[in-house]
């Protein structure tokens, strides 16, 4: 009776011819893909023949347990104290990991006007290939074409705590030049180097140019800059990296000449046709 | 000449306190992952379980595929197809853990010992015929297995399965179809479910299905 649905043993019925062509469409009927109109046709079938609606109730609930055993497989919850593992492996993770998170913002105005990059980095990389660094900090400097302001106090993040946050600014070095590079890094002092864990990268940071360090480290992090490339580079780890300032242009534009007689807009296009 | 030296800390302080600067601190990023995580740690939980069929291991995988999402959801150029990620990413590494030799041996020899000790009871019918669907899944296809299990995975229909596939409606119906077709014909060669019927009322007892 129950081999009707694979058509290889027919049904018991009145009609024997009639019940075969029926095995395939009970298997589809009950995968819901059998077209209407056959549909139809089987119902009113089996509607008439036991042994047919046996093996038709038999293949629905064949398609229903697999259905619902397959459901089975894959019902339950994560533990109650899932988020709670999820959330502190997140906060073990670096916090170069955080820093990737930064995003650029488009600048005011979407053009970058000038930007003169003289920045002296000098990044603590996490993931620093080389364990013979870990005592030698890698060094990068810039030239100082742009010479960055010189404030004469130490600055602090506000709100911020003295241990954690603080940011000092240098001295001026004395002696120096002109086409020199500036060796900020030699200048930090052995207690400002103590507050710091060794983990953690550092940056410096020449007055007024924040912004450009920011977005060079963004860079670094999200791996359109390799750092690691950066740093392989330089030879002589006691000497710092030199990166030469960038310059780009402002980008000029025509504004467009104002038509009295028509509205801003058209006015700006016939400026753009012509 | 001046600077100010900056710990990672740090950076992130400012990066967050410098309004209209070039780079700042995506809060709407951490908003955006925080809602993902009420409700996706479970989809990815399911989708393991789906190939692992074990709630330790499957909570382990769930666990790494949200700590990547989370490594790498900035970098998801789309945000709405997150979910969808995070499917393919638990699904591969939950493939990738049972595909170790040792755990592939005993799930198979799991199954061999269910079908010695199933002949008595309704629950252990049940279990056998379970061991016998997860072994039939198994056999399926990867792709047909994907969409049977996500199909299953809090009802998603077939648009929403599509969706997480990134394949077309069409595609997902045809292997749907597929999948439960060699599914129920793999439990009908079986004859699990028993002419005699007793061991098909049990199942059929035990899901609260017409029988």
């Amino acid at each position: 009776m129950r081999e009707a649905e694979s058509g290889s043993k027919l049904p018991h019925s009145q009609n024997t011819t009639s019940c075969e062509k029926y095995g395939d469409w009970m298997r589809d009927a009950a995968l819901g893909a059998l077209a209407p109109r056959r549909e139809r046709e089987l119902l009113a079938h089996v509607g008439e023949c036991d042994a047919c609606r046996d093996a038709y109730e038999h293949a629905r609930e064949l398609v229903a347990l697999v259905d619902h055993g397959v459901e089975s497989l894959v019902a339950g919850e994560p533990s109650p104290h899932f988020d709670a593992r999820l959330r502190a492996r997140i906060a073990e993770e670096l916090p170069a990991q955080r820093l990737a998170w930064l995003t650029l913002e488009p600048l005011a105005g979407a053009l970058v006007v000038a930007l003169a990059l003289a920045v002296a980095v000098v990044l603590w990389m996490p993931w620093h290939p080389y364990p013979a660094l870990q005592t030698t900090r890698p060094r990068v400097d810039t030239a100082s074409n742009a010479r960055p302001q010189i404030p004469e106090k130490s600055l602090k993040t506000e709100g911020s705590s003295t241990n954690q946050r603080q940011v000092r600014a240098r001295d001026e070095l004395p002696g120096h030049r002109e086409s020199s590079v500036a060796r900020l890094v030699s200048r930090q002092s052995h207690a400002a180097r103590q507050l710091r864990s060794p983990a953690e990268p550092e940056v410096l940071v020449p007055a007024g140019q924040l912004e450009a360090v920011m977005q060079f480290a963004a860079e670094i992090r999200s791996g359109r800059i390799d750092g690691k490339q950066l740093i392989a580079a330089q030879k002589d780890m006691d000497k710092p990296l030199r990166i030469q300032p960038l310059e780009i242009k402002s980008i000029e534009t025509t504004p467009p000449t104002s038509n009295p007689d028509l509205p801003p807009a058209q006015s700006a296009v016939d400026s753009a046709l012509h | 000449m001046a600077g100010v030296w900056l710990n990672g800390t740090e950076m992130d302080a400012l990066a967050a306190s410098l309004p209209g600067s070039a780079v700042t601190q995506d809060a709407s990023l951490e908003q955006e992952f925080e809602r993902r995580l009420a409700d996706c740690p479970k989809l990815a939980y399911r989708v393991a379980l789906g190939v692992l069929r074990n709630s330790a291991e499957a909570e382990d995988i769930a666990q790494e595929a949200m700590l990547r999402a989370y490594r790498n959801f900035h970098r998801l150029r789309d945000r709405d197809s997150f979910r969808g990620w995070l499917v393919r990413t638990a699904w591969r590494l939950a493939l990738d853990r049972i595909r170790s030799a040792g755990r592939r041996e005993r799930r198979e020899r799991a199954v061999v010992e269910g079908r010695g000790v199933a002949q008595v009871e309704s629950v252990v019918a049940t279990r056998e015929f379970e061991r016998y669907l997860a072994a039939a899944l198994d056999e399926l296809p990867e792709k047909l297995r994907m969409v049977i299990v996500l199909a299953a995975i809090e009802g998603h229909n077939t648009r929403e399965v599509a969706k997480l596939l990134g394949v077309p409606e069409g595609t997902v119906k045809s292997r749907l179809h597929l999948a439960r077709k060699r599914l129920a014909e793999s439990l009908r060669r079986t004859d699990l479910l028993g002419v005699d019927g007793k061991r098909h009322d049990a199942i059929t007892r035990d899901r609260n299905l017409p029988g």
